[in-house]
């Protein structure tokens, strides 16, 4: 089993009236030192596959086809390996719980510490 | 002119656009059913507007790989007219039918509103009838109708005549003021090179009689018919 994890954002060049909304809201509560806020998808798939650079490609090819417009967005992936195990394993990264460093794991390096970045 | 308006699960518009052209026009037409691959006998093909399958991941991204639009794409080929309104054009856009992509509005407000269109040229087969400078009134209803495309595609549109429509001001002046949405260029419209697809984002259908606040919408749908008619456009 492999976690692919797709991370969508606008092109640099595409204007992101949510993300400056975002950050008009951060100015209004004080939080002066926010120069940017850019917005975007998140999307976790678990795949089938045991072949983590298959798995890759195979939602690379997704991504190309669906989950991202090339027009306007760029999407990179990080791709997870999962333990093989019966029922849900401790060690996997807990999802969507507020509050949490969700996407920080031992075998995860946080996928947002490089910033938003441009396509795979 | 016979009509098939598609149907996908979300579409909102599809009776306004049968009531338009079927009541008020007088043509024959038929819904098409997103399942549906056999287009024969149609002359115009119609992507009205709503939200595809609620507007998930992307406006149209959904939609587009429905099998009606696999037989859309051959009968646009083929010089059929298809015209996509509103949810209508984000599909033709994400089937790669038009260039581009129509992001959410720059005010980041769902906007419902009269707006006035400036008709920037008539060789579509939706602007026969018009002439190239004149105003109509149509109404928009759209959260994501912000039209973008890369500096090299918006110059080709440009330069090559297919923006078809502008949001202008009332004496079809070109401003910030009348862009409702941050749209590129004012843009409200645009055709394939052949002019015999198009997609925009105000909604003619709502524009087809005077007790509804105007009938100027009328004038892209009469079009269509007189291009079939002077056979400017093959069928499909």
């Amino acid at each position: 089993m492999v976690r692919a994890e797709v991370f969508i954002t606008l092109k640099p060049v595409v204007n992101d009236p949510a993300g400056l909304t975002i950050r008009s809201g951060l100015h209004a509560l004080g939080f002066a030192s926010v120069s940017e806020v850019r917005s975007g998808k998140y999307l976790v798939l678990t795949l089938d596959e045991a072949d983590p650079e298959k798995a890759r490609r195979e939602v690379d090819a997704m991504a190309r086809q669906l989950l991202a417009n090339e027009v306007i967005e760029d999407y990179r992936i990080n791709i997870v390996s999962l333990p093989l195990a019966g029922g849900r394993d401790s060690s996997l990264p807990p999802v969507g719980r507020a509050g949490e460093g969700v996407m920080t794991t031992p075998t995860s390096p946080s996928p947002l510490r490089g910033g938003l970045g441009r396509g795979s | 002119m016979n009509t098939g308006i598609v149907v996908f699960p979300g579409t909102w518009s599809d009776r306004d656009c049968a009531h338009a052209l079927g009541d008020v026009l007088g043509q024959p037409v038929r819904f098409v059913d997103y399942r549906e691959t056999d287009l024969d006998g149609l002359d115009l093909i119609v992507l009205p507007g709503g939200f595809s399958y609620g507007d998930y991941l992307r406006c149209g991204a959904i939609a587009r790989f429905t099998p009606v639009m696999g037989a859309v794409t051959a009968f646009a080929e083929r010089g059929g007219l298809v015209l996509g309104i509103c949810n209508g054009f984000q599909i033709l856009q994400e089937a790669r039918l038009l260039p581009g992509a129509l992001l959410r509005n720059d005010s980041c407000e769902f906007r419902c509103e009269w707006v006035h269109l400036r008709v920037e040229q008539s060789h579509s087969a939706f602007t026969l009838d018009c002439r190239p400078g004149q105003v109509l009134k149509i109404p928009i209803s759209h959260g994501e109708g912000n039209f973008f495309a890369d500096p090299a595609t918006l110059d080709q549109l440009e330069r090559n005549g297919r923006v078809v429509f502008r949001y202008c001001e009332p004496d079809a002046r070109i401003s910030a003021d009348a862009n409702p949405n941050g749209s590129l260029n004012n843009i409200a419209g645009i055709a394939n090179a052949h002019g015999n697809v198009v997609g925009m984002m105000p909604h003619p259908e709502r524009a087809c009689e005077t007790l509804l606040g105007g009938d100027d919408g009328l004038a892209i749908f009469r079009s269509a018919v007189h291009a079939l008619a002077q056979g400017r456009v093959a069928a499909g």
